[in-house]
């Protein structure tokens, strides 16, 4: 039998986007020291459900340190610095927009020569382990500025996608957003030849933060017994690469998906309803799931 | 064929193994460990040739596949390429090594010094603009200046966003739809009263929803309407705040007086916002409240036959001295989730006198008739008004009721000094107006959605009531009176076909009964009959009569599957049904006449960030009560208009192109329209112009006219330095034919518009301005040819000192023409200093400093060409005070 337990709780707004943004007794690895932050605004020209044009857009965080790199959402590390207040008001835009923009948790250079994503298909969360892939990159002529840096054109293949970048040879490191890397300067725009991804810097800092990995992911639930929020952090589920590729695509992809998100879920699900003044946003397993989605613009094509 | 294909392949086997070079090593610290991540390259001049990274065990491996310098590179040849390996790490020092590579595979180790690399960092602001779906939401502090007070200043550094002299604002060339706080619509179209009395430092976020439809029935349907969301900060959230605001100062050795006061307070439920301001002294609260959205200012059938005399305006400067108060009252209450009542009540008063004078040339076929006047107009306005809205607006259903209950009690007089030509002799001219007209308002609306099917029935019940206008000419006595109760009924079904099609099938009833009456009084009426056939009353005219139009009006719509075309057209077709009666000649007059309308609209996205949209559309108009006032009216002491006693029917077709583009993430916008009208009427306008009098009246004949305009817009915002660019410009086109003189003239004009802004802000405490504005215009008659051209310059310069002080002066300066050949200039100066304190706004400003009393213009009506010499007024100094009082959450 379907059972759904609802709970509104209106217009509590900063410990609800607390225990929604994964801040208490979650367990934390630290992986290496951050040299230096970058952060990117990363944009999707998809459409809406009814069809229309439209492009999203979210700000990323590059966290590079000694062969590792972590890119995540800007806010989770903004977060996590516990500089909740360059947030702003409404925590919970970038979470509607991390779920829209299917936005994942990825590091690379661990283990090493390995990627590892967080993928996200509500109400579960996926740890995805691959063999970390260099594009590859041809340099182009042309040069361009990026925030001040002088930055290289070049141009790579990678999984299905041509991506025309511009690098920072200022900035040496291999390290870029997301899985694009191996450039002889940190890479500071990317966008694929459809013009669907862009990938472009906005800010950098010099600074020595911990680079963390999560063992698990928080959901919050509200307790019947003890009448309060709990959370409790619950393993990640694993897949393959070729396996989440495809259940992205089964889900993500399907037609039904923009216009109802939640077309796939069967069984018991328990929803956490958190009334804002912007509306409900409703949790499943600690993610966030949009009433109405976009048109699902895959990173990967193979 | 095994052998020729072995050997082929042992070629190429051997050219590749011949082509490669391999470059190894390893890379490690002082200590000898490891380092990883190191960026090694082989480069040759300035060209990258390969490049890669070490390992976790420092290790590294480069494959060249070709020479060096573009020749090829052999094992064992010698190459004439040196190449350089360059080893580059965040926390080493970079070194390199020269390299000629002789050896397949040439192996370099590398030890490398720490140094600590100092990147330039770049701090990362808050998002100025986030995008999600059609909505834009604007970080307001990202584009604040300093001196920026109100809302409204910070909205107008938004890109796209453009704010009127009035307050109205637009999004790339298009006014807004709504106007919300907090997701309500509290004011309605005066929104004025929002952005001129809120802090900029109390919104936090501006969201602008392109293709907006504020009823959420309407969530599937297309829209090009675009409305504005503003964001409270938690400052201004869920407690009361208010602004006292007054000010003293001097004009013309007059005292100067203002004082008001502003309290709000806005929480998720309900919103209330009352302000009240008086002031002698012109601009305070003056544009407060306006209403947008129209309709404040009604008219009425006496009240449009007899009209008032207007102020004289000028475009630089102010030329009108005005005392005006208000009180208004604003409380929405959100009932839950789709249920709300709003109340709106007002209450304006004010008083505005001017003074110029103007020497006219009116076209009179051969020698221009000349007539000088000076003018001083006094008009005195009270208006009350309330409203109140119930609006029950969900996703299945919708249900709105707008009654509103307004009056206006209005005073007006004009003396005017004439002098004609080869009369030395300037005569005055005394003229008065009173006027009272109450307008009773119902409006309701309502929606509801069974499965794809959507039924909606609309009423609208308007009554105006005119009881009396007065107008006294010297010894001319004209009035009149009139009452209208017009309605409007409609009822719409709609059905989707699918996911493309869509029907429309509204039906419509307007019915209207209309009275007017008018009395002139001449003491020397030239038809003793006709005063003795009335009674002693000389011009008497009584048409009164009723208007049913039933009409249809089927359309359909289709959108691609991609949704980016979109198509509606559809055929309105009404039977007009008229039956007037003029009581004072006992004449009926009756018509029944089918009407047909076609009207298509286009539009086409191109992608999220542009779209052009198309519309063209046919219609008829006809049947106005006015067209039977044949009597004579009075309407200043020299003219007198009468209608033909000819129904007037007019036919035009109107085609719009529209085409808009913005980069969101650049902060630019570009928009630009084009359009086309063409019209006929039966009836011709018709003037007499002599040295006494000016006598308009229309005739039975077709008249045509055509009109053509064009224009762009663009603005860019360069945040890094906080400026905005924009640019317009506008060029028109148009014919129209009247009779002048008993002579048929048709007159063509054209005209070019050109407007350029900058603010710039290039450094803190500096902020500039600039506009300049050219435009001319050319007339054109069979016999005459006219044009007449003006440049207008603004520019200001704020300094700020401190960050709390702001000292800003203004400078115009206009060059206009007065007559061909001949120019004038004016120059004006105005200076302000303003301090921000925590607390309050402290603001000393000087407008009119070099004290410039008049400035002449040209301009041109038709074919008459009058040359104004307006009087502005003198040197005026204020301090004002706004107090911020915030209450404790």
């Amino acid at each position: 039998m379907k059972t759904k337990l609802t709970i509104i709780l209106a217009f509590v707004a900063s410990t609800m986007s607390a225990q929604m943004l994964t801040r208490g007794n979650e367990k934390l690895d630290t992986l290496c020291q951050t040299k230096f932050t970058a952060v990117y605004q990363y944009s999707i020209s998809t459409s809406d459900a009814e069809g229309h044009p439209v492009t999203d857009s979210i700000r990323l965080a590059l966290q590079v340190g000694d062969g590792v790199w972590k890119t995540w959402t800007y806010e989770r590390y903004l977060f996590q610095q516990q500089r909740d207040a360059e947030i702003g008001d409404d925590h919970f835009w970038f979470m509607h927009n991390e779920a829209l923009m299917h936005i994942a948790t990825t590091t690379v250079g661990y283990p090493e020569g390995k990627t590892i994503s967080l993928e996200s298909i509500p109400p579960l969360q996926y740890e995805v382990t691959e063999d970390t892939e260099t594009p590859t990159w041809k340099i182009v002529e042309g040069s361009d500025s990026v925030c001040g840096y002088l930055c290289q054109k070049a141009s790579g293949k990678f999984r299905g996608k041509t991506w025309n970048v511009l690098y920072a040879e200022g900035i040496p490191t291999a390290a870029g957003p997301w899985k694009l890397q191996g450039l002889p300067g940190l890479i500071t725009y990317a966008a694929d030849d459809e013009g669907i991804h862009t990938f472009k810097l906005i800010g950098i800092y010099q600074e020595a933060v911990p680079i963390t990995y999560s063992a698990g992911s928080m959901v919050s639930k509200f307790s019947m017994e003890e009448l309060r929020m709990i959370t409790t952090v619950i393993p990640y589920e694993t897949a393959t690469r070729e396996e989440m590729q495809k259940q992205k695509k089964n889900v993500f992809g399907n037609r039904l998906y923009p216009s109802n998100p939640r077309f796939y879920m069967t069984g018991s699900n328990e929803i956490l309803s958190v009334g804002q003044k912007s509306g409900n946003y409703q949790f499943m397993g600690g993610l966030y799931v949009p009433d109405k989605a976009h048109k699902y613009q895959p990173l990967e094509l193979k | 064929m095994k052998r020729s294909f072995f050997l082929i392949l042992c070629m190429a086997v051997s050219i590749v193994s011949l082509a490669q070079v391999k470059v190894t090593g390893r890379v490690v610290d002082l200590q000898n460990k490891p380092v990883s991540d190191v960026i090694v390259k082989l480069v040759s001049g300035t060209k990258t040739l390969a490049f890669t990274s070490t390992n976790a065990k420092g290790e590294y491996a480069l494959e060249l596949k070709g020479a060096p310098t573009g020749e090829r590179l052999r094992v064992g040849e010698r190459s004439s390429g040196m190449v350089s390996l360059q080893f580059n790490h965040i926390s080493y020092e970079k070194v390199s090594e020269r390299l000629t590579l002789k050896e397949r595979v040439t192996k370099v180790d590398m030890i490398l010094t720490p140094k600590n690399i100092s990147l330039k960092e770049v701090t990362v602001k808050p998002d100025p603009l986030r995008q999600q779906g059609d909505t834009l939401t604007y970080n307001l502090a990202s584009f604040l200046k300093k001196g920026d007070v109100t809302l409204e200043d910070g909205l107008k550094n938004l890109p796209g966003i453009s704010i009127s002299e009035s307050g109205a604002i637009s999004y790339m060339g298009k006014g807004i739809s709504n106007f919300y706080i907090g997701g309500l619509d509290m004011l309605g179209g005066r929104y004025n009263l929002a952005t001129k009395n809120i802090p900029a430092e109390y919104a936090t976020q501006v969201d602008i929803m392109k293709h907006h439809k504020h009823r959420k029935i309407d969530a599937d349907e297309e829209s090009d309407a675009v409305a504005i969301n503003i964001k409270l900060s938690n400052k201004a959230r869920f407690k009361p705040f208010g602004q006292p605001e007054f000010g003293v100062g001097a004009r013309e050795n007059k005292l100067l007086y203002a004082g008001g006061a502003t309290g709000m307070m806005f929480t998720d439920n309900f919103q209330l916002l009352a302000s009240a301001k008086y002031s002698n002294s012109g601009n305070f609260g003056l544009y407060d409240m306006v209403n947008h959205s129209g309709g404040d200012n009604f008219g009425s059938l006496a009240t449009d036959k007899l009209p008032a005399w207007g102020q004289v305006g000028s475009s630089v400067g102010e030329s009108v001295y005005r005392t005006n108060g208000y009180g208004s009252l604003n409380a929405i209450q959100k009932m839950d989730s789709v249920r709300l009542v709003r109340v709106n009540a007002d209450y304006t008063y004010e008083r505005m006198n001017s003074s110029a004078s103007s020497e006219a040339y009116y076209f009179a076929g051969g020698d221009n008739i000349y007539i000088a006047e000076s003018v001083n107009p006094l008009a005195k306005a009270h208006r009350p008004m309330f409203s109140v809205k119930f609006e029950n607006n969900a996703s299945n259903h919708y249900f709105s009721d707008i009654f509103s209950a307004k009056a206006q009690f209005l005073t007006n007089e004009s003396p005017i000094l004439t002098l004609t030509s080869g009369d030395n002799d300037a005569v005055q001219n005394s003229q008065h107006r009173d006027a009272t007209s109450i307008n009773l308002h119902n409006n309701f609306w309502g929606t509801i959605r069974m499965g794809k099917k959507k039924l909606s029935f609309t009423s609208n019940v308007d009554f105006i009531r005119t009881p009396k206008v007065l107008m006294l000419m010297n010894d001319i006595s004209q009035s009149g009176q009139s009452s209208q109760l017009n309605t409007r009924h409609s009822t719409s079904l709609q059905v989707k076909l699918g996911r493309k099609w869509r029907i429309d099938m509204p039906i419509e009833l307007t019915a209207n009964y209309n009275f007017i009456e008018t009395n002139l009084v001449k003491p020397d009426f030239a038809d003793q009959s006709q005063q003795k056939a009335t009674g002693g009353q000389a011009e008497l005219g009584n048409v009164s009569g009723w208007k049913l139009v039933p009409g249809v009006n089927p359309s359909t719509s289709w959108t691609s599957a991609d949704k980016k075309f979109y198509s509606s057209m559809g055929v309105n077709m009404k039977m007009l049904n008229l039956n007037y009666l003029s009581r004072y000649d006992n004449k009926r007059t009756t018509m029944s006449e089918v009407f047909v309308e076609p009207h298509i609209s286009l539009r086409y996205t191109f992608n999220a960030t542009s779209e052009m949209s198309f519309s063209s559309g046919f219609s008829n108009a006809a049947g106005d009560i006015m067209d039977l006032l044949t009597t004579p009216v009075q309407t200043s002491y020299r003219s007198t208009s009468a209608a033909s006693g000819v129904i007037g029917k007019s036919q035009s077709w109107s085609t719009n192109l529209r085409y808009t583009k913005q980069v969101p993430f650049s902060y630019f916008t570009f928009g630009a329209n084009a359009s086309y009208t063409q019209g006929k009427r039966n009836v011709l306008s018709s003037r007499t112009v002599s040295q006494t009098a000016t006598e308009s009246t229309s005739i039975f004949r077709d008249s045509h006219s055509r009109s053509a305009s064009g224009g762009f817009n663009a603005s860019k915002n360069i945040l890094s330095i906080f400026t905005k660019l924009s640019a317009n410009a506008n060029v028109s086109w148009g014919s129209s034919e009247y009779m002048m003189q008993n002579s048929l003239v048709t007159s063509y004009h054209t005209g070019y518009s050109v407007r350029l802004q900058a603010d710039i802000t290039p450094v803190p405490w500096l902020e500039t301005n600039i506009r300049g504005d050219y435009g001319k215009d050319f007339l054109r008659t069979m016999s005459s040819r006219q044009s007449s051209d003006n440049l207008r310059c603004t520019g200001s310069v704020a300094v700020f000192p401190i960050p709390s002080v702001e000292i800003r002066s203004t400078c115009n300066f206009m060059h206009n023409m007065v007559e061909p050949g001949k120019y004038k200039d004016a120059s004006m100066l105005s200076a302000s200093v303003q301090y921000k304190a925590k607390r309050a706004v402290w603001k000393l400003t000087g407008e009119n400093l070099l004290d410039v009393r008049q400035y002449t213009r040209t301009s041109f009506v038709d074919t008459d060409r009058f040359v104004h010499t307006t009087n502005l007024v003198g040197r005026t100094v204020m301090l004002t005070c706004k107090l911020l009082l915030a209450g404790k959450k």
